[in-house]
């Protein structure tokens, strides 16, 4: 099974902030040892599987970026318009989200496979981004994500990661 | 040679003007602008002599020509109208034409591609989407009258204050 609850407050005032709560959670399997979703390396033979498999994907952060399964994601973000009264700028929008990690089983594997350890502290990623609509066919992205390493993960694996994403859409 | 002889023939013919069919069409003379937005609102289809009434009373305020031929020509000789088009008094007025003539009557900043291509009815009725000027519809769907006295209110309210209205009929303080 899985969850996902979202609290999005947006007052009507200058530079239209955003602040948002999330918090997701799906069902893991603690014999899902190497994979939380695929068949090898998954559920063991003879026990029921309760791993939970998503279609689609919500927003888990850029860098971790975990599939929705056997994990518990919590995150908050604000986000906001700074430069509405300049046209050219008016639809750059700059935000941030914190998301924190945990598996929903500590011995089972989630997405990321090297976070192998029995334990359930995943990590924690930082998240900054900005959407800028420049013009109505064309629309610029820019996304920066840096992830801590939690106990899920081995000694030597618990360096800072970070992902960088940026693109360009031209729609017509 | 005869691929050759066919493209030549089409390109003649796009660069030659627009026919005007029924140019001597008139409408009710001196209708004012309420009178003329409370007539089109309670039509299924607006006929293109009727919009170009409103383009003229958009732009000007009132509309002193008598004919359908008169109105056509003031407004081509602004690029409201395109010289392209093949123009009828009795015609249904679409989607994409009222984009084309409201986008280059408001003189509303585009995307890059009309900035590249200059203005077509496909791309002036996606920029007016974007906008919130005009709701989903294809370039080739008859526009209601009263969609059309929508659009001229927000294509006035643009002109007057360079903002779009909200559903409300609000724009920013």
């Amino acid at each position: 099974m899985a969850v996902d609850a979202q609290l999005i407050y947006a007052p009507k005032v200058a530079t239209t902030p955003k602040v948002t709560l999330e918090y997701i959670f799906a069902s893991g399997d603690g014999d899902r040892l190497g994979s939380p979703s695929s068949t090898v390396s998954g559920n063991a033979m003879g026990t029921r599987d309760r791993g939970f498999n998503a279609f689609g994907s919500r927003d888990t952060g850029i860098a971790l970026s975990p599939r929705i399964s056997n994990i518990h994601v919590y995150s908050a973000g604000v986000s906001f318009f700074p430069f509405e009264s300049v046209t050219l700028l008016e639809k750059m929008e700059l935000g941030t989200k914190m998301f924190f990690y945990q598996k929903a089983k500590s011995a089972g594997a989630i997405s990321d496979a090297s976070a192998t350890n029995d334990a359930p502290w995943v990590g924690f990623e930082w998240d900054l981004y900005c959407n800028w609509r420049i013009t109505s066919d064309l629309a610029y992205t820019c996304r920066w994500g840096a992830f801590v390493p939690g106990s899920a993960y081995d000694g030597g694996d618990k360096t800072c990661r970070q992902f960088l994403y940026t693109g360009l859409v031209f729609s017509f | 040679m005869l691929r050759v002889g066919a493209a030549g023939l089409v390109l003649a013919g796009g660069c030659g003007g627009g026919m005007v069919s029924n140019g001597q069409a008139t409408l009710v003379a001196d209708e004012d602008s309420a009178a003329f937005l409370d007539r089109i609102s309670s039509q299924t289809s607006v006929s293109e002599n009727d919009a170009m009434r409103g383009l003229v009373i958009l732009l000007d305020g009132e509309d002193s020509h008598q004919t359908f031929g008169q109105r056509v020509e003031a407004l081509r000789s602004r690029q409201v109208v395109s010289a392209d088009w093949n123009v009828d008094a009795s015609g249904p007025l679409t989607r994409g034409r009222l984009a084309y003539m409201i986008y280059q009557a408001t003189k509303m900043p585009g995307g890059v591609i009309l900035a590249l291509t200059g203005p077509s009815q496909r791309y002036c009725l996606r920029e007016l989407q974007y906008r919130k000027v005009m709701g989903e519809g294809s370039v080739f769907t008859p526009v209601s009258g009263l969609e059309f006295v929508g659009v001229l209110n927000s294509a006035d309210t643009y002109i007057r204050t360079g903002q779009v209205p909200d559903k409300a009929g609000q724009i920013d303080d």
